[in-house]
Parts: structure tokens; C-alpha cells; sequence
């Protein structure tokens, strides 16, 4: 039996789960300190469900608190970035490129040291621990404690960053020390904004994991917990107080994960209808497929994969005018059940054109006599061009697929969209958040420069598959059932000796069950 | 200070290698594009300019001087090699010539046209602009295609990364593009048809938002529009096909230049997005 929570911004959502089978959920409003609601949460789920504590074998906790933390600049600690590479990358430092007020709340203290890698593996210039000494006192002298290390080329060779991690380590004994090899992929700025970003959230991580540990204490849990990574995986607790930043974007792909596990389907499209907007997504062997660019968070450039999303204005609050017709991107929001006409409000929303159309029971219905058929038949025209469109705008095949739709507006949607070869609107979809999260797998990813010239492709792929399952096992999968779930090899333009760039992930169940 | 691409970064980097030295920057470069090899600028379809005497620089104390060679592509291959060594990346000066020779082999004024294209950019996306029709129209392209990429496949020969990738269209009736790459976007074809080939440009943009989406970032599913852009006149001449012709790419066809009038290296680009093609 397992137990997934999702702390969302607005809501926790939780659910009891008995293997395949959903047995309870329970949604309460997130708190500020994040324990409060999840305590709140478990304690209901507990009492409903008649739950015996010790079946639990896991509790599973997705996220957005860290990302959060960023994008709103608070509780984030003082961080020094140290970066190997010199004479390389002088003319852009660390930090370049953040927004302003978030290098100088993180108090903008970056280093460059000798090091660092070529794509080939051979050094930049020779480590120098003298050097790295030497900044560490200094950074010691500032009573800094959260050092991020970044190496030219690191994923290709770390050997520096360990280095520097000791002399930093000898110097600051109680520093909490991220190494962008560890965290990040090929792409030394996105790769190295990574590792300042985990290591400015810690000491935010440490307090938060302790508080969760202890909510669930409190309640008689002894289970392990996990928390929720950006790829749909689990990492275990200590892990995840290490990697905060690795629980960046969680949320909407467990949401689709949980989608997928609902309606039984591992291929298809999920329509995730808000209240403002409809954001789409596209499942491919039960996992999100990622979007391709960089993505900012908080304003700084990041290269961690996120679920490829088209974003419409369309949800349950969209506004409505009917001359000329307009359906959103205005959005009442959370103010629905305030300023919706159904609820006695005066705007004229979506929702009410469902409601009008006979599609939801909500509200007062009394309260639409008088809204023409013809704004009605039109509304419902646009919703359908537009979800039409958006389906069409993220399919890849013309084949048709199956389309899985849920969210609090989904009452907007009951026509029979175009290419989709069956429309499902799972149970409980409401909580699929905390379902994706509590029927998570283990996962370890690997991102490497090869040179084929020098060993076979076979040989590059297998050292890769290897690294990513060690991955998986150390973040807490059993290691007879971890599988390599995706492969990508992008042959580098320009370089010689065959430079091909392989992406392996691995997955397996969470070790005891 | 003399810019050889105006393609990324190679657009940045003379211009500031141009305020350390304290001259000017000339606003213009040698190709109105990008692209991946020193026999390729327009400079070198004239007599009278050699890309040698050419100096190279590491980020560390590496430097060469390679002062002569047997023309333009050896100096292509013996710089490439250099570069390799160097880890990868080196900068690079050579082309030197007298003011008239640039200004008679160069295409001017592609440093303010970029500007101003990224100015036009940043405009159309804060007031919700369709970003990739701007993009077209200010260029006098054409939108060859708007869908998502459905097809990829790469391989590495000589060195370069070669491939191509399937474009389908949105819609019920959806058109399919293929288009091949060599690190640059080379041809886009429409069933038999060829759309658009070098020394035309075939730009690619994210569909939301005009990003451009480069050869390296590609990806299955991506929601891209396929733009083809007119090279500048001075990469049209039988000379210049003979090295940036689709046949010096090893396709065995006539180029066949894109209708409209190009607005790279024409003054007027000062009117960017006004008038008609």
C-alpha cells in the first residue's frame, strides 16, 4: 500500500493507494510551511480509509515548494559558484546571465579557478589546489556554507570538481558542497545554474525534508518516503535533501503520469483543463515527451527536461464575449465560484456555457435563463476549434490517438475531438497529481560525450546503460528490475573522432517493495 | 575590423575584438547567413583577396600564423585541423584586404539588419504577434511551412553532422517537408518539388515563439515553422554557386533562387518590414 501527496501550490492532494487500486483521496489547502497541509492531508486519508499504518510500504511526496522557493526568491541561502576552466569562460562568469535580484539575494559570489575539460577529455589546464584553497577561505571568511562546483566539461570527466569538492570540504568542514556534474547535462551555464540553484536551496531542503519525516512520525508512519523528480522518477529522502532542485517539474509530469496510469493507456494525448488554461501534453511509453529548448526558471536558463507542453487560454473561468466572439484568454480564476453567473456572479464564464449546454450540474442553472442559444452553439464551436487545434498542434502521427482528459475544467470538453480514437475522462482524476507520484518508479539518467573513434558505439552505449542503472540503484531502485527506458545519441556537429553525445535513462522498482 | 559571418556568435565576437582594438567595426560580413566553411565568404569569390596571411588563438597561450596556402580550401582544411587541436573553438583573423576590396566583394550592412530583425522580434512577441510571419515578411521569405517534426535521423560523415528530417504539416490534409541538413539547413523539399536550397537561407523557428531551433536541438515532435529567406545577390552569381550552389553540396540540381527580392546586404533593410517584396 502506498501513499503519493502533491503539494501544490493551491492544493494537497493525497491518495491511499492498494497496488493498482485506488482506495482513498483527500485534497486540503497547502499550507505555508508545506507540513501543516501534508499532516492535514494524511490524517484525513488515515481516518477515512480506517487505515492500519504499518501496511504502508511508501509514502511519496510530489512537490512545486523548491521550485517555488526560486521563482519567488525566499528562503534561499547565500551561495558561492566555483568554477574550474581558466584561462577558459573568463568573459562570461557565473551567475551572468540571472536576473539581478536573484544573483544578489544568492550575494553574487562567484569564483573562476584553473581546470576544466575539452570535449576529448583533455584537461583545460591542470587542477591547482592551492587556488581553490585559497578561495575557499575566502568564501569561509564570509561565513558562506553552500558552495556550487562547476567544470568545464564535466560530465565528460569530474575528476576536477571531486578535487575541489575536498580542498573546499577541508577548508569549510560543514559547507553543503553540489557538483554540476552530479545534477546537470552537457551545457557548462545550464548545467552550472543548475547546481547554484540546488545549492542555494539545501538548507531549505534539509529543513523541509526533517519536517516531512516528522509529520509522518507523528502520524505513526514508519515507511520510507520519497519525493517526486522532474522525470516522473522517486529519489529517497536523503537523496532528495542532496537534489532539491531536481524536483523541478514534478508536478506536471506527475500529473501526467497519473493520467496515464487512470486510464490504463501508455501512448496517448492528456488535455489538463484549469481554470485559466488548457495545457496538453503528449505520453510516449507512459512517460511525458520533453520539450526541446532550454527552459527558464525563475528567470535563469536551465537544461533540465521538462514535459513538452502546448499552453491555451482556455479553462473554466475563461471569460466569454459574445460580440465579437471571444472565449478567454481572460480568466476569472480562482474568483469562479464567486464571480461565475452560476454562482450568482455577473461575469459570463465558460463554465456557465457548459452548464447552459446541459454538459455539468453546478450552480444554479436558473440563473443562465436568458443567455441565446446562438451564444451558446457559437462558445462551444470556439471551444471545440480551439482544443481541435491544440490536439492537432501536438500529435505526431496522423493516426488517430486515444486522448485522455482531466482537470477541474474538463466539463468544457464532451465533443468528439478530431484524431482522437477514444476520449477518456478517468476516475479520480481530480487527484492525479498524487496518483502519478504514488505509482513512481526509481530512476537514474546519464548524459555523456563519447568518442566512437575510440571505443565501439556498442561499448559507448553499454558504459552508458551501466552508468544510468548504478544511478537508478544508488537513488533506491531494486537493481533486478531496472530497465533502460530511453536512448538518444546526437552525433556533435564540427568535433572529430565520431563525438556523439548519449542520453541514457533507467528505471526500476523501488527497492522493498 | 571586418565581420566573416554574420551567422551567432561570429557576428559578436569582431565586434568586440573591434572596440578592444579601438578601430571600428564595418557593418556587414562576407556570406549574409551562416555558413560552415573560409571558402564559402563572398570575399572569396573575387581575385585579389587571399583568406591567408590568418592568425588563430586558443583560450589558453596558443597561437598559429599560417601565412600562405594553395587557396581559399586549403586554408579551410589546415584552420579546421587547427581548430580540432585547439579543443574545438579558436578565433580566427585573416581576409585582409583594402577598404575597397571589402567594399566591393562584401555585403553590406547585415549587422543592423540583424539588429533590427531582433528589435522587430522582440516587438511582435510583448504584443502577441504571429512571430514567424514577421519574421518572413521582414526578410521579403516566405513561410514554407508551419507542423511538427515527425521524422529525424542522423549521421556523422567526414566529420560533419549530416542528416534530414520530415516535416508534417497541421491541419487535415497535412503537407510533408523533408528537409536535409550538414550542420546548416541545405534543402527543403515538397515531394519531388525542391522548396528552397543553399545558398538560400532555410531558417527553422519555434512556432510559438520565432525561437531559432538549430540542427543540434532538433527533436521529434517539436512544433516548428520552416521559413526560406533569399540569400544576397552576391552568393548568386555562377562563381559563387560553383562553392555555395547545391551542387557544391552534392545535390545534382540547378539552384533555383526563392522569387522575392532579397533584403540582405540592400540598404533599404533600414525600412525593415515596410513595402512590399
Amino acid at each position: 500500500m502506498r501513499i503519493g501527496i502533491d503539494v501544490g501550490g493551491t492544493n494537497t492532494d493525497a491518495v491511499l493507494m492498494d497496488g493498482m487500486v485506488v482506495i482513498g483521496t483527500t485534497k486540503t489547502p497547502t499550507t505555508a510551511n508545506v507540513t501543516d497541509g501534508i499532516t492535514a492531508a494524511l490524517k484525513t486519508l488515515v481516518s477515512s480509509s480506517d487505515l492500519d499504518v504499518s501496511r504502508l510500504d511508501g509514502v511519496m511526496i510530489g512537490t512545486t515548494h523548491f521550485t517555488n522557493a526560486v521563482v519567488e526568491r525566499k528562503h534561499l541561502q547565500a551561495t558561492a559558484c566555483i568554477r574550474l576552466g581558466l584561462p577558459a569562460t573568463a568573459c562570461l562568469p557565473p551567475l551572468v546571465d540571472w536576473p539581478e535580484e536573484l544573483a544578489t539575494t544568492l550575494g553574487n559570489h562567484c569564483y573562476l579557478a584553473h581546470g576544466g575539460h575539452e570535449f576529448d577529455g583533455r584537461e583545460i589546464s591542470p587542477f591547482d589546489s592551492a587556488e581553490v584553497s585559497a578561495i575557499a577561505k575566502e568564501i569561509g571568511r564570509q561565513g558562506i556554507k553552500a558552495v556550487a562546483i562547476s567544470s568545464v566539461f564535466s560530465p565528460v570527466n569530474a575528476m576536477f570538481e571531486e578535487k575541489a569538492a575536498e580542498v573546499v570540504k577541508s577548508v569549510i568542514p560543514d559547507a553543503s558542497i553540489t557538483l554540476s556534474s552530479t545534477i546537470g547535462r552537457i551545457g557548462l551555464l545550464e548545467r552550472e545554474n543548475a547546481a547554484v540553484m540546488n545549492a542555494c536551496l539545501r538548507k531549505l531542503a534539509t529543513h523541509t525534508i526533517t519536517g516531512f519525516k516528522a509529520a509522518l512520525a507523528a502520524m505513526d508512519i514508519t515507511a520510507p518516503f520519497f519525493i517526486s523528480q522532474n522525470d516522473g522518477t522517486l529519489m529517497n529522502a536523503d537523496f532528495a535533501a542532496n537534489y532539491p532542485v531536481l524536483t523541478f517539474a514534478s508536478g506536471p509530469t506527475n500529473s501526467m503520469r497519473g493520467a496515464a496510469f487512470l486510464s490504463g493507456l501508455k501512448n496517448a494525448i492528456v488535455i489538463d483543463v484549469g481554470g485559466t488554461t488548457t495545457d496538453i501534453g503528449v505520453l510516449q511509453h507512459g512517460f511525458p515527451r520533453v520539450a526541446a529548448m532550454a527552459v527558464s526558471i525563475g528567470g535563469v536558463r536551465t537544461n533540465f527536461r521538462m514535459p513538452d507542453t502546448l499552453s491555451i487560454g482556455l479553462g473554466g473561468g475563461s471569460i466569454i464575449q459574445s460580440q465579437p466572439l471571444r472565449v478567454g484568454p481572460q480568466s476569472v480564476g480562482y474568483e469562479l465560484s464567486s464571480r461565475a453567473r452560476v454562482f450568482g456572479g455577473t461575469t459570463l464564464t465558460a463554465t456557465d456555457i457548459a452548464v447552459a449546454a446541459g454538459h455539468a450540474e453546478v450552480g444554479d442553472a436558473l440563473r443562465l435563463v436568458g443567455l441565446e442559444p446562438e451564444v451558446i452553439t457559437a462558445v462551444e464551436q470556439r471551444i471545440a476549434e480551439m482544443v481541435n487545434e491544440a490536439v492537432d498542434r501536438m500529435k505526431t502521427s496522423a493516426a488517430a490517438v486515444p486522448v485522455i482528459i482531466v482537470g477541474g475544467g474538463s466539463i468544457l470538453i464532451h465533443h468528439a475531438i478530431e484524431g482522437a480514437a477514444e476520449m477518456v475522462k478517468p476516475q479520480h482524476y481530480a487527484v492525479a497529481n498524487a496518483i502519478g507520484a504514488a505509482i513512481a518508479q526509481v530512476g537514474g539518467e546519464t548524459d555523456r560525450v563519447f568518442s566512437l573513434a575510440e571505443m565501439s558505439r556498442e561499448g559507448a552505449l553499454e558504459q552508458a546503460k551501466r552508468e544510468a542503472s548504478e544511478r537508478a540503484v544508488a537513488a533506491g531502485a531494486n537493481p533486478d528490475t531496472v530497465d533502460i527506458v530511453e536512448v538518444e545519441e546526437v552525433p556533435l556537429a564540427y568535433l572529430p573522432g565520431n563525438a556523439t553525445r548519449i542520453m541514457v535513462k533507467a528505471v526500476g522498482d523501488l527497492r522493498g517493495g | 575590423m571586418g565581420i566573416a559571418e554574420i551567422g551567432g556568435a561570429n557576428s559578436m565576437g569582431p565586434l568586440i575584438a573591434g572596440l578592444q582594438a579601438g578601430v571600428p567595426t564595418v557593418d556587414g560580413d562576407g556570406m549574409g547567413r551562416a555558413f560552415p566553411e573560409l571558402q564559402m565568404t563572398s570575399y572569396m569569390f573575387h581575385d585579389g583577396v587571399t583568406v591567408t596571411p590568418l592568425a588563430m588563438v586558443d583560450a589558453g597561450e596558443s597561437s598559429a600564423v599560417i601565412p600562405r596556402t594553395a587557396g581559399a580550401l586549403w586554408a579551410e582544411r589546415l584552420a579546421r585541423n587547427l581548430a580540432t587541436s585547439m579543443g574545438a573553438t579558436a578565433g580566427l583573423a585573416g581576409f585582409v584586404m583594402s577598404g575597397a576590396q571589402l567594399k566591393a566583394y562584401g555585403i553590406p550592412y547585415t549587422l543592423s539588419l540583424a539588429k533590427r530583425l531582433g528589435e522587430r522580434v522582440l516587438r511582435a512577441r510583448s504584443a502577441g504577434e504571429d512571430v514567424p510571419a514577421v519574421i518572413a515578411s521582414s526578410l521579403h521569405g516566405q513561410l514554407l511551412l508551419r507542423g511538427k517534426i515527425t521524422d529525424l535521423f542522423r549521421r556523422t560523415t567526414r566529420g560533419f553532422a549530416r542528416g534530414g528530417l520530415v516535416i508534417e504539416g497541421f491541419g487535415r490534409k497535412p503537407k510533408r517537408l523533408d528537409i536535409e541538413f550538414q550542420n546548416e539547413f541545405l534543402i527543403a523539399t515538397l515531394g519531388k518539388r525542391v522548396l528552397a536550397s543553399v545558398p538560400d537561407l532555410i531558417c527553422i523557428v519555434t512556432e510559438e515563439s520565432g525561437e531559432p531551433v538549430t540542427t543540434e536541438v532538433l527533436r521529434y515532435g517539436t512544433r516548428v515553422a520552416v521559413l526560406g529567406v533569399p540569400a544576397a545577390a552576391a552568393l548568386k552569381t555562377p562563381r559563387a554557386l560553383a562553392v555555395v550552389g547545391p551542387r557544391a553540396f552534392g545535390y545534382q540540381i540547378d539552384f533555383q533562387a526563392l522569387p522575392n527580392r532579397s533584403v540582405i546586404g540592400v540598404k533599404t533593410a533600414a525600412n525593415l518590414g515596410q513595402g512590399s517584396p
